[in-house]
């Protein structure tokens, strides 16, 4: 009996211990270091994007350890960040469980990042219930637009850190006006078919579309709205249709190999002639080195509406860390980063900067420290140079542009130049 | 708008296209299932193997993709008889359940390897390239590329062969013979469990041809077998379970419902509208369209 009471102490006492590490563990990591969780896909069909994500916070990160970490004043000392991350897996299950883990046993400060808006939305109801700050970034503004987020969505604690599909809707209407309109139609309206991924993401580019075309007027005809949905890789039929239709503009909105795949069965395999239909804008989130490679000699003259070029780097102060940015990168990972790269990149500096006005890792005031954050831009270009939350729906006003792809004999692949707006243009569009 | 003559060319040819590759996939299905009553819900990842073997043979060593397809066809088949070897063999006569469970796995392997082994490199997506992929045929109404030229001549060849196999061979009488009555097959001195081995691994070779045929006209990543294998497997409770002439004509079918759907009703319905049709066919002739033996 002596025995077995001793055995049982022993026994409680180990699990006493367990069960205590266990909660200690991440409060203690807590107290040398600020855990950010990126919530991103590192598995599943966008985990190559995942990673170009992963690398950028981690090229962040370490920046920011090397100056020796961030200030933190509640603990009078400069705090390292360490990253955490949680693997959303391409789907919005995936999305729940790895924020819970973020939340829960990781104990993160604060939560980053993602590719997928409708896993990043899954991932929401979590991050309401912790009342954690998160800086997504995948493009739909349902984040920081959604009636669910309270009473109030502007004291929500979402902060969004990406160009929407409504602003991009809106540059790609701006765009058609100004360049493609002149040259194709002049005297009546311009004919635009619509080849979109039937999603979050690829509805509301088309509603910032279809609002800024109500905003212009006449000018723009919608002849087709036609839709695919995610995982697809054949439009053939779909495309069919567009070219019976005779548009002078097609654009084809899907993530990057969707786009690729559009394009080249538009001109391969239905016969929808370059130089009748206007090819573009494509998505930013094409935008990666690989599309260029993919694409081939088809994609000569097509647009892409971006914040971030693969390749190209605009004149002037606003693009002044894209080299530095891309040779870090380069110099660390041996690759060309991507778009949706760059914006976990800055988000890690964003969300550094939050905590070092907060002075804090406590939520309530890392949020009310990010509401109120005003700071120099980083790699992605903002109006007016400063980053800057919008009171009213917490988005930032990037600077979106269009580039137009040429065939580059030398490296024997597409080459962008950007064409809009005319402060930023390298060179005027060029109709094929 | 104005349907004339060439777009709706284009619509049938686009239905003839994908319902080619459906019912290559659907046959290899329906050919295990009639010999072994074995529902292979790994099919789809057995035709991204495929499609991914074919791919590096191409992108790697320059092999003309229409060579690398046969070569490809070997190692999946291969494949397939490992499987059924190592696994559904062993599951004979145990619970349909442990056969559910296992094909459910080979799932998560097939995918989650071809996953670690090619997104690092190549991202999510990639198309095998042929020599031919600008190279179009005039028809007169509509222009037509080669690839779309061979994929149909190498998917109804490949049909005629395995008729031939199937017909005019001793192994496809032996084939036949198990699918009919495995016990009379087995009194008869058929070795059943060769037939077994034999017929999963041309199962298997049929998906490898149907992913590098759809990888050549189509991107293709880890993941893409899943729905060409739903819809296969739609085609074959429509054309009839273990009929192999069920699977041809339901493969056809559903590929030309699908493009018709979708250019009249939008690219939202084109899976809604196929399983409107398998619905319908199982309310009206719950057997499938060609209910039979193998």
């Amino acid at each position: 009996m002596p025995r077995l009471r001793a055995t049982s102490l022993v026994t409680a006492a180990l699990l006493i211990t367990i069960v205590a590490g266990v909660g200690v563990l991440p409060a203690l990591a807590q107290l040398g270091t600020v855990r950010l969780g990126l919530l991103t896909s590192m598995t599943g069909p966008a985990a190559a994007t995942g990673e170009d994500q992963r690398r950028a916070a981690t090229l962040a990160v370490d920046e920011i350890n090397a100056t020796g970490g961030v200030m933190v004043r509640e603990a009078n000392a400069r705090l390292k960040l360490e990253l955490v991350i949680g693997d959303d897996q391409t789907s919005r299950e995936g999305a729940v469980s790895a924020v819970t883990r973020l939340l829960v046993a990781d104990k993160v400060a604060l939560v980053f990042g993602g590719l997928g808006s409708a896993f990043g939305m899954a991932a929401l109801p979590q991050i309401r219930e912790h009342g954690v700050p998160y800086i997504p970034t995948p493009s739909t503004p349902l984040f920081t637009r959604n009636q669910d987020m309270g009473p109030d969505p502007t004291k929500s604690m979402v902060f969004h850190y990406q160009a929407t599909g409504l602003m991009y809707g809106a540059g790609i209407v701006d765009f058609l006006v100004r360049e493609i309109k002149p040259l194709m139609s002049a005297d009546r309206p311009l004919r635009v078919a619509w080849l979109y991924q039937d999603s979050p993401f690829g509805a509301e580019y088309v509603r910032g579309y279809n609002d800024r075309v109500k905003e212009v007027g006449a000018g723009i005809e919608t002849v087709a709205l036609e839709r695919f949905k995610v995982g697809e890789t054949d439009y053939r039929t779909q495309l069919t249709k567009i070219k019976a239709l005779t548009p002078h503009v097609l654009v084809p909105m899907g993530f990057r190999g969707e786009t690729v795949a559009a394009i080249q069965q538009a001109v391969l395999d239905v016969g929808i002639d370059p130089k009748k239909t206007h090819i573009g804008p494509t998505c930013a989130c094409a935008d990666d080195p690989l599309y260029y490679k993919d694409l081939g000699r088809i994609g000569q003259y097509t647009t892409i509406l971006s914040l971030y070029s693969t390749h190209a780097i605009p004149k002037g102060a606003t693009f002044a860390k894209w080299a530095s940015y891309r040779k870090s990168y380069q110099e660390k990972f041996g690759q060309l980063p991507g778009l949706l790269g760059v914006s976990a990149y800055d988000a890690v500096h964003v969300a550094a900067k939050a905590i070092e006005r907060a002075g804090s890792v406590d939520k309530r005031k890392v949020i009310e420290a990010l509401g109120k954050l005003e700071m120099d831009q980083m790699v992605l270009p903002v109006h007016g140079g400063k980053i800057r939350f919008d009171p009213k729906y917490r988005e930032v006003p990037f600077v979106l542009f269009v580039q137009e792809m040429f065939w580059d004999e030398k490296v024997k692949e597409l080459r962008p130049v950007i064409v809009w707006p005319g402060d930023l243009a390298e060179a005027k569009y060029k109709q094929p | 708008m104005v349907l004339d003559a060439g777009t709706l060319l284009r619509i049938l040819l686009w239905g003839l296209v994908s319902g080619s590759v459906y019912m290559l996939l659907a046959t290899g299905i329906t050919l295990i299932f009639g010999v072994m009553k074995v529902v292979n819900f790994a099919h789809g990842e057995l035709m991204m193997t495929g499609a991914f073997v074919t791919f590096i043979l191409s992108h790697a060593f320059g092999l003309n993709p229409y060579v690398g397809v046969f070569v490809s066809m070997a190692a999946v088949g291969v494949l397939g008889i490992v499987i059924e070897r190592v696994g559904f063999r062993r599951l004979r006569g145990t619970a349909k359940i442990n056969e559910i469970f296992f094909s459910i796995a080979l799932i998560l392997i097939l995918q989650n390897a071809l996953a670690r082994i090619f997104v690092p490199r190549f991202r999510e997506y990639v198309q095998i390239k042929t020599p031919y992929a600008t190279e179009v045929l005039d028809l007169g109404l509509i222009t037509l590329r080669y690839d779309f030229v061979i994929l149909l001549v190498l998917a109804w060849a490949t049909l005629l062969g395995l008729w031939v196999v199937l017909y005019r061979t001793g192994l496809g009488r032996d084939v036949r013979g198990t699918s009919q009555n495995r016990t009379a097959a087995m009194l008869m001195g058929i070795r059943v469990e060769r037939v077994d081995m034999l017929t999963f691994g041309i199962g298997a070779a049929l998906g490898a041809l149907a992913g590098s045929l759809y990888g050549i006209i189509n991107p293709f990543g880890p993941y893409a077998g899943t729905l060409p294998a739903i819809k296969a497997f739609a085609v074959i409770i429509l054309g009839g379970l273990g009929s192999v002439r069920g699977a041809v004509v339901g493969g056809l079918l559903y590929g030309i419902v699908e493009s018709v759907a979708t250019f009249f009703l939008g690219g939202s319905w084109r899976d809604a509208i196929a399983f409107v049709l398998l619905i319908v066919v199982l309310l009206t002739r719950p057997q499938g369209l060609f209910r039979e033996g193998a």
